[in-house]
């Protein structure tokens, strides 16, 4: 039997009414925020759980929005492209036939040609819909327009390098305004040799035809220009007068680019294009084909970013250009260290056509161009047994041991060089952790596609017998040249041109919103060298240039060459172009077929997510939300077992063996 | 044969002991209630008796003593309780208040601001405006006061455990001197009959204060009254003792292996910043003249070694060269805040197995006078154990706990949380562009220029994160309008600043980014180190600059185009580049040509998906991978939850334990007052009894006197 004191009793008495009520203000204070998991304490692992779900809700919320204003991009894209865009092509159509007929007198054709004019800018306008403020054509580049109005030159009849051109548009670039399209020719000095080739140079005579001269003679309204020298060593032709406005043609000088890898210094290696024309002569030429016409009409300008433009590759920790390669007469290969003070061109071939161990000289042809061309008789001197190769522009080999070489050595001088292929979303990194082994022919590498936090590593290319490797990536690959020389510790980086404003609806699933007006649109654009490319042609099967403008998909530059040939009264052109309507009109509704996909996509991914939300809505709530019943059911046996404890309590405490002495 | 006088004195000596019992029990009903009272009960015994014929009569009650009912055995059971269930209710207690810290079940705390801040990205993604970028900037700053204010809370819990200390300490020291006394007093009274019964109450309460501060044994043998530490520390010893504790601050103890050796380390060690931690390190290479020397770092007295990221024994690097004031040679420790340099002393002389040990935070000592104080601080051990040779009981192990294994561990998880998340944010905010910069410093400061930036002897925070990469910058001549980028410059050299965290200081790589951009006649892009070791990038007049790339984590490293600065959680913030131009929010990446597009958002959703991705966050007791930031938290909270539930569940189960014991204590201790009532009214009747013997004794001797008549 156990002793009862009155300070036992007392104490237990106090810790059962204060348990009792503590666990009661529990129930109370659940019962008040309706939530089971009131602190981490009430349940630890719970509460971890609970806030993971949260997070997941958050994102899942996250993704809704996202979902929401993809939608909203791809709907109005859709709209612009098969509402507008397509309709207004009909509308162009319509006109471009009754230019077309035979009847059809210059002035008509002229107010047609205004009347396309109008429907270009809905057009214009359409292309440059804004969602949100943001053009929707204009690739990453959206808070400019996609488009904008500008001059795009059209010829018939011109070559280049020799050849006959297989597209309308030579490479000239379009700076002014004109009220009208204008047609230029080139007359023919006796006025007599007709479709005489000739090249465009400084001096070459012109003759516009200004649409506003008031002369009867048609030969009056003619007016003549001199081809004049522009900056940089271009061409420039300059048209137009006050009442016609004035446009500037200028043929830029073209750039050795140098390579992918190793881009040239600007202004570097430049030299005049060259454009072969067919002169006019009055009394031969008859025919469009038979002299060159230039049509200077309007023309769209894409002026967002693009990607066709080159993954760019820099190569990290590689010291280029010091590798060399000998072969001698016999074929006996050897191997020299070659040091290129100039960074272009990369590849050098030299042959060594003597050795004169008493000047110390060494006489040699070199070639810049893999071998096409070769610049022979060139004398290097050689000092301490190092030849000093002159390059033109300031650059030059150092080759060491000179003194071994004999004539009719061959050296090339390689460097590693690499091409992309393929679409990457994001910069890639690629490392080499050891050199290339020559004996199995194996380059290993590894890459990341998180900026190098991870590593991909254990891949292995192939080096092929002309020294190549493929390094196959996600999206793409990557050929190196002088795979051979790649050391270990040497890197790569590709950084893509990106143009994707995409969004993440669904874990891991990203919608592009955007795209890329000229793909759809077509248009003139400038690349990233700023050369004016003709934004996409087709370039399969027979390429007669009748036949090529007949099924170009570009729009704005098939419509921009329709006004131009309303203008200029050019029936055989708006057939032409006509045929070439029906094309690119297809090419957008395609573009709204894919865009209307997209959309069907992501309803079905905003259904997703809402059931997925619900679903972790629910599993929170079992988690941290009271089950009322269960709430109540506490709240009464608490209750119950406070007014126990405390009747009880009083009870014992009214006894007492006093009360009866 | 009996005499009538004798008659009398029995009754005499019954009145007496009666009157001394009834006094007893009253004395027992006043001190119903007492604290620390112990029941008395009076001892009778029987005189002797007188041997005679008939036989042998008896002659009275003597009272033999007045006894307290107490159990040495069962209140000693009851202290051991008593100082679990003081620390564990204590620290349950204070507890409550850090969880509040970390409740995230009704109110918005890190969990949120860190959801707000992710999901700001992903609006930036979607919604390209100033209204995004301001709104992102708010969340960030959200984020980082709700992480620095709740280390600021756990702080000043610490600190106000350290004053709970300090009071604890005194008292015990205070209580200590008083049993000391007691025990002087009475043995004093402890003569032959007396039982300073008051005395021995007032010992047995001061004894149980001790309890409730620490744990404690108490031996009782013959006379002698020793209290020992559980760890077997005495604190008081009989009447003369002059044990006590002591609160300490930093205190460095030199191990060597060979003490006697005269070629032996002369120097010490000294440590800086501020841990929750004892530090042990132990030579594993001794530094050579031209070679630096490793040491290993244990946590808890040396029971198991700091692991580095890999799970191998971390070995830090020690310079073979002495630091001065000049030259003091920090060595930071895998991703804590301590600091330490060999001082005054040539640390080629150290050899294999030298050990010290370094302490950086309040502790308690024992101090015998005649020896060397022992630190008796609690400590928990790697594996969550008491360590048993220092305190383990009682309130003042409570505030240790709470301070340094609790608040001290959820210190330095959220430490780690903050240097995670400022490194992940960092490395992809560093490597993104959205305007071009003219001239920008680093946040970060390395501890030397000329110090390989990748070794714990750079004295940068996130040394331990740099790897072997590569960086490039893009060059951009200016346009003429503000918001005109202007135009790229070709690279005037072939980009190639390569980055060997092992090799390269930063006055290398300063001098790498100058060399790769300047061409024959012109420097783009300046680097250079500013006097504290920062890196400055400066580009010429008319030019400015873009990140294009960095794989080795330099410029997330250095602070360059980064997002946050510091590297803890007391010293998370924004950039203020940021904070005073959200155009600094880097959205996307620097397209390979041409200008900067405003479209790309890849930083802005890498930044958004970090919120999913598994990061690697690490304390000095171990480095996980496996874990979003978000989970790491989470993982925090619950830990704080299982903590405040242990403590909950020591102190119910230690309080029913204590309850229990102090129940049977004072079942044999405690007052009846029905039993007090039954012997009073016992010894009443006994009283009147005695009184009856008296008068019937003088009836007696009347009726005898009136014979003579």
């Amino acid at each position: 039997m156990f002793r009862v004191t009155q300070r036992t009793m007392y104490s237990n008495m106090t810790n059962q009414m204060n348990s009792n009520l503590s666990a009661y203000m529990d129930s109370q204070m659940q019962g008040s925020t309706m939530k089971k998991v009131n602190k981490p304490s009430d349940d630890p692992a719970g509460m971890a759980r609970i806030l993971k779900y949260r997070n997941t809700i958050d994102r899942a919320v996250q993704m809704e929005q996202n979902s929401d204003a993809a939608l909203g991009w791809l709907q109005l894209a859709d709209s612009t492209l098969s509402k507008t865009v397509s309709s207004t092509i009909t509308e162009i159509k319509t006109l471009a036939e009754q230019a077309a007929t035979g009847t059809y007198t210059a002035e008509q054709r002229n107010i047609i040609g205004d009347n396309i004019r109008q429907q270009l800018e809905t057009l214009l306008n359409a292309a440059n819909n804004r969602y949100e403020d943001k053009t929707i054509f204009g690739g990453q580049n959206y808070n400019d327009s996609a488009f904008e109005m500008g001059l795009g030159v059209t010829a018939t009849s011109w070559g280049k390098d020799g050849v006959e051109a297989t597209q309308p548009n030579p490479p000239f670039q379009v700076s002014g305004n004109l009220t009208k399209s204008i047609k230029i020719r080139f007359p023919s000095e006796d006025d007599k040799t007709a479709n005489e080739s000739a090249d465009l140079k400084v001096g070459t005579i012109f003759e516009w035809y200004d649409f506003s001269s008031t002369a009867k003679e048609e030969k009056d309204r003619w007016m003549t220009g001199t081809v004049r020298s522009g900056e940089n060593e271009s061409l420039v032709l300059e048209v137009g007068n006050a009442n016609t406005g004035k446009a500037t043609l200028t043929l830029p000088a073209i750039v050795d680019r140098g390579t992918n890898s190793e881009p040239m210094v600007p202004g570097q290696f430049r030299h005049q294009q060259t454009l072969k024309i067919k002169e006019y002569a009055e009394d031969v030429t008859k025919k469009e084909d038979d002299a060159t016409y230039l049509y200077v009409r309007p023309a769209v300008i894409y002026q967002g970013d693009d990607n066709n433009a080159l993954t760019r590759v820099d190569q990290l920790g590689m010291q280029v250009n010091e590798y060399a390669t000998v072969v001698d007469g016999n074929g006996t290969t050897k191997q020299v260290t070659a040091q290129i003070k100039t960074k272009s061109p990369s590849n050098i071939q030299i042959q060594v056509t003597g050795v004169d161990s008493t000047t110390n000289t060494m006489t040699f042809s070199y070639s810049v161009d893999n071998g096409k061309t070769w610049v022979q008789d060139n004398t290097a001197e050689i000092t301490n047994t190092t030849a000093h190769l002159d390059l033109p522009n300031g650059g030059y080999v150092d080759i060491a041991g000179a003194d071994q070489l004999a004539a009719d050595d061959f050296i090339s001088v390689r460097n590693v060089e690499a091409e992309v292929s393929g679409r990457f979303s994001d910069n890639i990194q690629i490392k080499f952790p050891k050199d290339a082994d020559i004996v199995t022919n194996n380059l290993d590498f590894a890459y990341s596609v998180d900026n190098g936090k991870t590593w991909i590593e254990h891949n292995t290319a192939k080096i092929e017998s002309n020294k190549n490797a493929r390094l196959i990536l996600p999206g793409g690959y990557v050929d190196i040249t002088a795979a051979d020389m790649i050391k270990a510790g040497n890197q790569m980086v590709l950084r893509p041109q990106r143009t994707d404003v995409s969004f993440t609806v669904l874990e891991g699933q990203t919608i592009t919103v955007n795209n890329v007006g000229k793909d759809i649109f077509g248009g003139l654009y400038t690349d990233e060298y700023g050369t004016t490319l003709n934004a996409m042609y087709d370039q399969d099967d027979d390429q007669s240039k009748l036949n090529w403008e007949q099924r170009s998909p570009n729009t704005f530059e098939v419509i921009g060459r329709l006004i131009g040939y309303c203008e200029t009264n050019n029936q055989n052109g708006i057939q032409r172009a006509l045929e070439a309507l029906d094309v690119s009109q297809k090419k957008v509704l395609s573009y709204a077929t894919d865009i209307g996909g997209k959309e069907n996509r992501l309803e079905s991914t905003l259904t997703m997510l809402g059931d997925k939300k619900y679903n972790d809505e629910a599993r929170v709530s079992s988690m941290e939300d009271i089950d009322v019943t269960e709430l109540m059911i506490n709240l009464i046996q608490r209750q119950t077992a406070y007014q126990t404890v405390l009747q009880s309590s009083s009870m014992i405490m009214q006894l007492n063996l006093a009360q009866y002495l | 044969m009996s005499s009538l006088n004798s008659l009398m004195n029995i009754g005499n000596s019954a009145l007496s002991s009666t009157q001394t019992a009834i006094h007893t029990t009253g004395n027992n009903i006043a001190n119903m209630n007492t604290v620390g009272y112990s029941r008395q009960n009076v001892l009778f015994e029987d005189r002797y008796a007188q041997c005679g014929i008939p036989g042998t009569l008896g002659q009275g009650v003597n009272v033999q003593g007045i006894y307290r009912n107490f159990n040495r055995f069962l209140e000693n059971s009851y202290l051991d309780r008593f100082s679990q269930q003081n620390r564990w209710s204590e620290q349950n207690n204070i507890l409550e208040t850090v969880e509040a810290v970390f409740n995230e079940a009704n109110s918005d705390g890190i969990n949120n601001a860190m959801n707000n801040f992710f999901n700001g990205w992903n609006t930036l993604v979607t919604n390209d405006l100033d209204a995004s970028r301001i709104d992102l900037l708010s969340n960030a700053q959200q984020l980082s006061s709700v992480i620095t204010n709740s280390a600021q809370s756990l702080k000043d819990m610490q600190h106000e455990m350290e004053s709970y200390i300090a009071q604890s300490v005194d008292e015990i020291n205070e209580l200590i001197e008083n049993i000391k006394d007691l025990n002087k007093q009475i043995s004093m009274h402890s003569g032959a009959g007396e039982n300073p019964n008051q005395l021995l109450d007032a010992r047995d309460i001061k004894v149980r204060d001790l309890a409730s501060l620490i744990d404690i044994d108490v031996i009782q043998r013959e006379g002698d009254f020793t209290i020992l530490t559980k760890s077997g520390h005495t604190l008081v010893q009989g009447a003369d003792s002059s044990f006590s504790l002591k609160v300490g601050g930093d205190r460095i103890e030199k191990h060597l292996k060979n003490p006697n050796d005269p070629k032996s380390y002369k120097g010490t060690i000294e440590i800086s910043g501020s841990s929750s931690h004892e530090y042990l390190f132990e030579i594993v290479t001794p530094p050579a003249t031209g070679k630096n020397g490793t040491m290993r770092v244990s946590l808890d007295g040396g029971k198991s070694w700091v692991k580095d990221d890999a799970g191998k024994i971390l070995e830090v690097e020690i310079p073979e060269q002495p630091s001065t004031q000049n030259n003091p040679f920090p060595i930071y420790l895998n991703d804590t805040n301590i600091t330490v340099s060999f001082t005054n002393g040539d640390p080629t002389t150290l050899v294999q197995g030298d050990r010290f040990e370094a302490i950086t935070k309040t502790s308690v000592y024992w101090v015998d006078p005649t020896r060397e104080p022992l630190n008796v601080t609690p400590m928990v051990m790697g594996d969550g154990t008491d360590n048993t040779n220092r305190l383990t009981g009682g309130k003042l192990s409570a505030y240790f706990n709470v301070k340094d294994a609790t608040i001290g561990s959820y210190l330095e998880r959220l430490d780690a949380l903050s240097k995670s998340l400022t490194w992940e944010v960092n490395s992809l905010h560093s490597i993104g562009s959205n305007k071009t910069m003219t001239e920008v410093m680093g946040t970060y400061k390395a501890g030397y220029a000329d110090k390989p930036l990748g070794k714990n002897t750079s004295g940068l925070d996130f040394y331990n994160r740099l790897t072997e990469g590569n960086l490039s910058f893009q060059i951009y001549k200016n346009g003429k309008t503000a918001s005109d980028d202007g135009v790229l410059v070709d690279q005037p050299v072939f980009s190639q600043i390569q980055f060997d965290p092992q090799k390269d200081s930063l006055q290398d790589i300063a001098q790498q980014i100058t060399a790769c951009y300047t061409d024959q006649n012109y420097t783009y892009l300046t680097a250079s180190v500013t006097a504290d070791n920062r890196l400055s990038l400066k580009a010429a007049e008319g030019y400015s600059f873009i990140v294009a790339d960095d794989t080795s984590g330099l410029l997330a490293a250095l602070g360059i185009n980064t997002f946050f600065t510091g590297s803890t959680a007391s010293d998370l913030a924004v950039n203020d580049i940021i904070a005073q131009d959200t155009d600094r929010i880097n959205r996307g990446k620097v397209q390979p040509y041409g200008n900067n597009t405003e479209g790309d958002h890849s930083v802005a959703s890498n930044m958004w998906d970090l919120s999913t991705k598994q990061v690697k966050i690490s304390t000095p007791w171990e480095t996980r991978k496996d874990q979003t930031l978000s989970d790491y938290y989470g993982s925090t909270v619950s830990l704080v939850g299982t903590d405040k539930r242990t403590a909950q569940f020591n102190t119910d189960y230690n309080t029913t334990l204590a309850e229990d014991l102090d129940a049977q204590c004072s079942a044999i201790s405690g007052v009846n007052i029905d039993e007090e009532m039954i012997n009073l009214i016992k010894y009443q009747h006994s009283y009147t009894a005695a009184a009856k013997l008296i008068t019937t004794a003088d009836e007696m001797m009347q009726t005898l006197l009136s014979l003579k008549q």
